[in-house]
């Protein structure tokens, strides 16, 4: 299967603290990669790095066969990001827009496509997100399970290759993570791959191929939901049961 | 203390570094300009048109109040026919662009610096940037264009609301002609009076703008580092004010 992204020997820290060491991984087609560990172990900050929002100390990343390190332009960064979609853990939804607006930002930044167009386009991905009653609404009249979903929908508008989601179902009841579950999975049908960092494990062993877990700024073991299920040592278990 | 020191001037310079940075990435996007218009009119709504209010009340106030001083002061060497135009060059060339200004970093640049800051807090700005947009772009150039824009005109406005309190109090305070007072307004509001306070407020506006919207993406995170940005761009925005007010008025006294 072809990679899609390849993390070599990544390393960050801030100041004194040392976030990431030495991280390896590789994202493949069609895949949805979990990557767990515990609070403050630098999984969104991993996930940052990977479009350019935070800026690692050292190692190399190979993201649809360009090499971010080598970036000279702007618009090269602005090209990745297209194909390189993130949903942010708070829906990071535009306050002063609509939930249109917002959804139409991207095709109105990178597309010519017509007024008319982009509003088919907007009210189709809102149909799919059942999210066709909040179309007029700001961001501060919508719940918080919704504004995730939005933010999700704002990122596919411009049909990217990879999903990053930055904790997509932290702090929403039972009911919209299943919604965003489901979504998730929607996606990988589509063969949209994705890294996905949680720390709820039910949805990373029903939405993941496979599941890193991030430990003392490594990547401690990488492993499918079944094999991690299957041994009650593995370190991603021990972490899901609380003891690591 | 010696760290803490370096600690200070190493902030110092690197504040100093972003702040060329950003001044330089907005004049790159300035050919955005056109395409950005409808931004940049809801900012000269937000800032222009909501802060009429205040600088009406200041300008008046400073206007009629200087009227009165100046009044009650000369009175007393028989000076009270000299006020209407001492005042109204006072006004045109330092007191309107400057009380104006200071009032409007004041309100424009708590406002941007926190809603800025906020943007930041709640990861607006990383959304504009991973959706492959510019903050610079979408952010800072609307703001900086309506200030630049806004600033000058709200001065304009108060230096004609601020020369009608002098002749308010000229007229039912110091007992001069209507007639004599506007005769005496007119002789002072020359060119020069008019441009070298004018010309500033061009300066004030960029300062004001750049100062609100530095701080503000200074931010990371946490609403107490919005309140601090907030508190830092009126206070940089309020003496960057003064002390280009001096330079302008030795460059202007050269000029003009």
């Amino acid at each position: 299967m072809k990679k899609l992204i390849q993390v070599t020997g990544f390393s960050k820290s801030y100041g004194s603290k040392v976030v990431h060491k030495n991280i390896n991984f590789e994202l493949y087609e069609g895949e949805v990669l979990g990557l767990l560990g515990g609070s403050g172990t630098g999984k969104s900050v991993l996930l940052r790095s990977l479009i350019g929002l935070e800026v690692g100390d050292s190692g190399e990343t190979i993201i649809l066969d360009k090499n971010p390190n080598q970036f000279k332009k702007d618009f090269e960064w602005v090209e990745l990001r297209r194909q390189v979609a993130y949903a942010f853990q708070g829906g990071a939804l535009f306050d002063s827009l609509t939930v249109f607006e917002n959804l139409a930002f991207p095709l109105r930044e990178h597309t010519q496509l017509k007024e008319e167009e982009i509003h088919k386009q907007v009210i189709d991905l809102l149909g799919e997100f059942n999210l066709t009653d909040a179309e007029y609404k700001f961001p501060n009249q919508l719940s918080g399970g919704m504004q995730k979903r939005v933010g999700l929908a704002r990122a596919l508008m411009l049909r990217p290759q990879i999903m990053l989601y930055d904790e997509p179902t932290a702090g929403l009841d039972p009911m919209n993570t299943r919604n965003i579950e489901a979504m998730i999975l929607q996606l990988k049908a589509k063969k949209i791959a994705g890294i996905l960092v949680t720390h709820d494990m039910p949805v990373a062993f029903h939405v993941c191929d496979r599941i890193a877990l991030l430990k003392d700024g490594v990547i401690a073991s990488i492993a499918t939901p079944e094999q991690i299920r299957s041994n009650p040592e593995h370190p991603a278990m021990k972490f899901s049961e609380g003891i690591l | 203390m010696t760290s803490s020191l370096k600690n200070y001037f190493d902030d110092f310079f690197l504040s100093v570094y972003q702040a060329a940075r950003l001044i330089k990435d907005t004049v790159k996007d300035l050919k955005f300009v056109k395409k950005e218009l409808p931004l940049i009119i809801d900012q000269i709504y937000l800032i222009g048109i909501y802060s009429l209010p205040l600088v009406l009340i200041t300008a008046l106030s400073t206007g009629m109040v200087m009227a009165l001083q100046f009044g009650v002061g000369l009175a007393r060497f028989g000076g009270t026919a000299y006020v209407p135009r001492l005042v109204t060059v006072s006004i045109l060339r330092e007191m309107g662009p400057v009380f104006t200004s200071l009032m409007l970093a004041a309100r424009i640049s708590a406002g941007l610096a926190a809603e800025i800051g906020s943007m930041v807090v709640t990861q607006q700005v990383d959304a504009l940037y991973a959706l492959g947009s510019s903050p610079i772009r979408k952010v800072v150039l609307p703001r900086v264009v309506a200030t630049f824009i806004s600033v000058p005109l709200l001065c304009m406005i108060a230096n004609l609301i601020a020369i009608g309190g002098v002749v308010i109090i000229g007229e039912n305070q110091l007992q001069l002609d209507p007639g004599f007072i506007m005769s005496k307004v007119i002789e002072g509001f020359t060119m020069d009076n008019f441009a070298s306070g004018f010309g500033k407020t061009f300066v004030f506006g960029l300062i004001i703008a750049f100062s609100a919207c530095f701080w503000g993406l200074r931010v990371t995170e946490g609403t107490r580092e919005v309140g601090i940005a907030t508190t830092k761009a009126v206070v940089t925005a309020s003496v960057l004010i003064l002390i280009c007010d001096f330079l302008l008025t030795k460059l202007f006294m050269v000029i003009f």
